[in-house]
């Protein structure tokens, strides 16, 4: 028989990106990791076309330009946030479709929780493109809190 | 001469489209772009306006010029006798089959197999780079190894459009000279105007990487080796230097990316005739199969002797092309030794092996040690 521990909370992904948004969705996860003692699991992803990509789409310094600034916004908010708390944190650097991205990493370390930020869109919007957090709550096999 | 309000305003609107689609839908912008471009002509009626010509030249040249800075020299050297196999086959067996293929099935001139036959044998730098970083492969050896192959049959294919109409002059010697003396001179020049006069609005580093392309690309075509051919080989030279400042290359990259590039593929798409796509379906299918196993019978062997982890991967890989490849076809239009319906063969064929190799590619993506 299940017990009520069976349905803790061991690890969490949260997904940021370098807008001061992602400071809000850094507290909740911190919030929730506190209460659970969970591991966190900060990831950034720099997208990328889906299909195939010409030199306008991806450019070798700019993936570097990228990667750098994901790399300071992560490092910024395990500072604020994070530091001195006895709690175990990874920070990565992913490459693809976000969606895609944070649904393989949440499955590839069996992650209990994804929480991450969502973007305000029209309803036609939405029907036409979906949007990164509908696409992870829709295809997530782990919980998905979007902090607002 | 007046310039024609509704191409122009629709152009502009479309390359503003197609730029938030390739955004939205995460596809590649090149492609809608020569997607629209045939809409545009085919059914709104739009026609090639001379400054859009001049655009599309420009942004060719300033594409091919970014292909070569883009090279990474110490990553040539360090793999240098890999790379050098493997891109070397990539270059020479798909020229071979491609041209064998189009002698047996059609009957095009020798000028035009040759310059569809250069156009898909090369390898989109582009392509490559985002799928290896895609699935987080780009700091192994073996993808340092498959990017450096990717640079050297992209500097064969650029040598080997001077096979398309081979001549030479005096200017020829000039460029050569002028060459030498860029490798030289060009980190101390670059130096010394970013010291005296960077970092304003008038963006004088900028101007000068223009004009320095615009300069060379002239001598080079009239001494016989065609523009993009200078552009490019300054581009190499500029790979050099060109990383030492960091806002450089992405301002670069921004005007050209912005307004260059977007007028030279919706021009291409504006030369593409559909009833000639669509008449010519099964030689397009032939060429990218031809293009793909000339690629394998090249590449595999090598590719199984120094990237064994992922011989079929890098095979797939090195069989992508895109932007290099639809320049070198665009020459071949320019140049009159593609009519328009081998031209919009080849670059149909061109996009079409950006696609389906890459989709093939990433069924066969090696597992990280």
């Amino acid at each position: 028989m299940e017990s009520i521990e069976d349905y803790g909370i061991k690890r969490i992904v949260v997904a940021v990106d370098t807008t001061d948004y992602s400071r809000m969705v850094i507290a909740r996860a911190v919030a929730i990791a506190v209460a659970f003692s969970a591991e966190t699991h900060i990831i950034s992803v720099v997208q990328l076309p889906r299909l195939v990509a010409s030199e306008a789409d991806v450019g070798i310094q700019e993936v570097r330009i990228d990667e750098k600034q994901y790399a300071e916004h992560q490092k910024s908010l395990i500072d604020e946030f994070l530091l001195g708390r006895d709690l175990p944190v990874e920070a990565h650097i992913l490459h693809g479709d976000p969606s895609g991205k944070i649904l393989e990493y949440a499955n590839d370390i069996g992650a209990d929780l994804i929480i991450m930020g969502s973007k305000a869109y029209g309803k036609v919007h939405r029907l036409l493109l979906g949007g990164v957090s509908e696409d992870v709550v829709r295809n997530a096999k782990c919980s998905v809190m979007i902090a607002r | 001469m007046a310039v024609d309000l509704y191409s122009t305003a629709l152009i502009a609107l479309v390359v503003v489209i197609t730029g938030i689609l390739s955004i939205r839908l995460r596809i590649s912008s090149s492609i809608l772009e020569v997607g629209a471009g045939v809409i545009l002509g085919s059914f709104m009626g739009v026609q090639i306006e001379p400054w859009l010509d001049f655009l599309a030249t420009y942004g060719g040249l300033m594409l091919t010029f970014l292909a070569g800075a883009e090279v990474d020299l110490y990553l040539l050297r360090k793999s240098a006798k890999p790379s050098f196999t493997i891109g070397t086959m990539a270059f020479i067996a798909p020229l071979i089959g491609e041209m064998i293929f189009l002698s047996v099935f059609t009957d095009w001139t020798l000028f035009a197999r040759l310059a569809a036959s250069l156009a898909l044998t090369t390898t989109s730098v582009a392509v490559v780079y985002a799928v290896l970083l895609e699935y987080e492969l780009i700091d192994l050896k073996a993808s340092r190894l498959i990017i450096a192959a990717t640079f050297v049959n992209d500097i064969l294919t650029l040598i080997g459009i001077n096979l398309i109409s081979p001549s030479f002059n005096l200017f020829t010697v000039a460029f050569l000279l002028i060459i030498a003396f860029m490798i030289l001179a060009l980190p101390k020049i670059l130096d010394y105007l970013i010291e005296s006069y960077g970092k304003r609005a008038i963006e004088l580093e900028l101007r000068f990487i223009f004009a320095a392309m615009l300069g060379v690309s002239f001598i080079a075509d009239v001494g016989k080796l065609h523009a993009v051919f200078g552009a490019f080989v300054l581009g190499l030279v500029f790979a050099n230097c060109i990383h030492s400042y960091d806002d450089l290359l992405p301002k670069t990259r921004s005007v050209t990316f912005s307004l260059l590039s977007p007028a030279f593929f919706v021009r291409a798409g504006l030369l593409i005739s559909l009833p000639a796509v669509a008449q010519n379906i099964m030689l397009i299918i032939g060429l990218l199969a031809a293009k793909m196993i000339a690629k394998f019978a090249g590449t595999y062997y090598f590719n199984k002797k120094w990237i064994p982890e992922a011989p079929i991967f890098s095979t797939m890989l090195l069989s992508t092309g895109l932007t290099v490849g639809t320049i070198v076809a665009t020459l071949g239009r320019d140049l009159g030794f593609l009519d328009q319906i081998q031209f919009s063969v080849a670059v149909t064929v061109v996009i079409l092996s950006a696609i389906i190799p890459t989709l093939i590619a990433k069924r066969f993506v090696p597992r990280k040690a």
